[in-house]
C-alpha cells in the first residue's frame, strides 16, 4: 500500500506548507479570494493524485508545481484576456505594498519564479530543485542566475530600494 | 543584491495568509478523500457502465444511418425557433446544477409544426442534457451530497439562416478544476434533419485529412507567434497529440460564412488554454462542400 503511505506524506506536507502555497498563489492571482481558491483546488488535486509521486523528497516541489499550474488555470478562466497581458499589466499605482514584490516577480518566467521561490524563500537546495524539475543542477544554476539578473534590473529601476 | 533578496523574502513572508486557510485546507483534504471512496464504488460498476455506453453508441449510429436515408427529401423554407425552455436546478451543500434546456419548434412556411423534425432535434438535445443531469445525480448519490461539483449549462443560437440552424451549448463542470465543453446541434433547414460535420461534405470527400492538416498548421503557427501557447502536437507524449477530426467533431459556421472547428478544453491543449477554435479557409474545402452551408 505504498500509495496510501504517500497520500499520508502528501497530507502532512500540505499541512506544513499551506501558507507557502497560499503565498505562491498570491504572487500570481493577486487577491485573497482567488489565492484561496487556488489553494483549495491544489490541495484537492494533490490528494487525488498522491499515488503518482514516486519519491518522497519530491512532494514539496511537486505541490508548488500544482499551485503554479492551478494559478495559471484560474487566471486564464477568470479573465479571458491573454496571460501575457495579465503578466505585463501595470499595477504600480496600487498602494498595497505586497504588490512591489509581486511586480518584481512578475517579469520572471514560470520556471524562473519557481526556482527563486524554492531556492530563496523555501530554502531548498539546488540539487533537490534539479531533481524535481528533472534538469541538470547546472541548468538550475543558470536559470537562477538569469532570474537574479532580471530581478536586480527591476529593483534598481523600480525604486525598490527607497522602501 | 543579497540585501535586496532578503528584503524580497521578507515581503514574501509578509503576504498575509487568511486565518481560515488551515480550516479550508483540512476540509478540502477530507473532501478529496471521500471522493476517492466514491470513485472506488464506481469502479465496481465499471462493466455495467461500459455495456450501457456501447448500446448508446449503436443507437446513435443507427439513428444517423436513418437520418442519412431520409436526407434526400427536401423540405423548403422551414422556420426554426426556440419556443420554450425548462430549467433543471438542484443544490446539495457544495454541489449545484443549473441547466437551461430549450425546446425547439420547426414549422413550415404556413406556421404548421413539422412534427418529425421538431421531435428529432428536441430528442437529440434531450439525450444530451439527460446525460449531463444523470451524471450529476450519480455524483450526488456517490458522495451522499457531500461532493464538490457545479454543473452549468447555457445555450445560444449561433446560426439561423436560410440553410442552417445551429444551437450552441456551453457546458461548464467544475469539480476540483473546471472543465469547459461545447456542444452544438445543427438542423439542416432544407431537409429538416439534424446534421453533423460530415453532412456538410459530399460523401466521397476526404474532408477529415484536409481540415486536420490545416488545423495542425494553424496550431504550429500560433505556437510560433506566441510562446505562451501550447497545443498537443509533436509533443513528448505522442498518444496525446491531436491526430484528426472526426465525422462528428464540433463545428459551427461563423458570421462570415466560414467553417469553425471547436475543441473542448483538454482535447487538443492543456487546460489553461480553454476551448479552442479554428477557422478553416473556405478555399481548401469548397470543392467538396455541399452548397449553401459555407461561403
Amino acid at each position: 500500500m505504498a500509495s496510501k503511505k504517500m497520500k499520508m506524506y502528501v497530507e502532512e506536507e500540505i499541512l506544513k506548507s499551506y501558507k507557502s502555497m497560499y503565498r505562491l498563489a498570491y504572487t500570481y492571482v493577486k487577491n485573497e479570494a482567488d489565492a484561496l481558491d487556488v489553494v483549495q483546488e491544489s490541495v484537492y488535486k494533490a490528494i487525488r493524485n498522491a499515488s503518482k509521486i514516486k519519491h518522497y523528497e519530491y512532494i514539496k516541489s511537486w505541490l508548488y508545481r500544482i499551485v503554479i499550474n492551478t494559478s495559471l488555470d484560474i487566471l486564464h478562466k477568470r479573465n479571458k484576456e491573454s496571460l501575457v497581458e495579465k503578466m505585463t499589466e501595470e499595477i504600480k499605482e496600487e498602494t498595497n505594498r505586497d504588490l512591489d514584490l509581486i511586480n518584481s516577480l512578475q517579469n520572471l518566467t514560470d520556471k524562473e519564479r519557481l526556482v527563486i521561490v524554492l531556492r530563496f524563500f523555501e530554502d531548498m537546495k539546488i540539487n533537490d530543485i534539479a531533481g524535481v524539475l528533472q534538469e541538470n543542477p547546472n541548468t538550475i544554476k543558470s536559470i537562477l542566475y538569469r532570474a537574479l539578473k532580471k530581478l536586480r534590473v527591476d529593483m534598481e529601476k523600480g525604486g525598490y530600494k527607497n522602501e | 543584491m543579497n540585501n535586496n533578496l532578503d528584503e524580497l523574502k521578507r515581503k514574501y513572508e509578509e503576504i498575509e495568509v487568511p486565518q481560515n486557510t488551515l480550516e479550508l485546507v483540512e476540509k478540502t483534504i477530507k473532501k478529496a478523500k471521500k471522493k476517492e471512496k466514491a470513485l472506488n464504488i464506481f469502479k465496481d460498476f465499471g462493466a455495467t457502465l461500459v455495456a450501457i455506453v456501447a448500446i448508446l453508441t449503436i443507437l446513435v449510429n443507427l439513428n444517423s444511418n436513418i437520418a442519412y436515408g431520409l436526407s434526400k427529401l427536401p423540405i423548403l423554407n422551414v422556420v426554426v425557433e426556440v419556443v420554450n425552455f425548462r430549467n433543471y436546478e438542484s443544490k446539495h451543500k457544495d454541489m449545484e446544477a443549473n441547466l437551461n434546456i430549450p425546446e425547439i419548434s420547426v414549422k413550415d412556411e404556413e406556421g404548421k409544426i413539422l412534427e418529425e423534425s421538431t421531435k428529432k432535434i428536441n430528442a437529440s438535445i434531450e439525450e444530451y442534457t439527460n446525460k449531463l443531469i444523470s451524471r450529476y445525480q450519480e455524483e450526488v448519490e456517490a458522495t451522499g451530497g457531500e461532493g464538490l461539483q457545479t454543473v452549468n449549462l447555457d445555450y445560444e443560437i449561433i446560426t439561423n439562416n436560410e440553410r442552417l440552424f445551429s444551437i450552441r451549448f456551453n457546458e461548464l463542470i467544475v469539480m476540483a478544476s473546471g472543465n469547459e465543453k461545447v456542444k452544438i446541434f445543427h438542423l439542416d433547414k432544407q431537409t429538416g434533419e439534424v446534421i453533423i460535420l460530415k453532412d456538410l461534405f459530399r460523401e466521397d470527400a476526404n474532408f477529415k485529412k484536409i481540415i486536420s492538416d490545416n488545423i495542425k498548421e494553424q496550431m504550429k503557427k500560433r505556437m510560433e507567434e506566441d510562446e505562451n501557447l501550447t497545443y498537443w502536437i509533436d509533443s513528448e507524449v505522442p498518444e496525446w497529440d491531436f491526430k484528426s477530426i472526426n465525422d462528428d467533431t464540433t463545428f459551427y459556421i461563423n458570421e462570415k460564412g466560414k467553417l469553425v472547428i471547436v475543441f473542448d478544453e483538454y482535447e487538443v491543449a492543456p487546460g489553461f488554454m480553454g476551448v479552442q477554435e479554428f477557422e478553416i479557409p473556405t478555399e481548401i474545402i469548397k470543392d467538396f462542400a455541399k452548397d449553401g452551408f459555407i461561403s
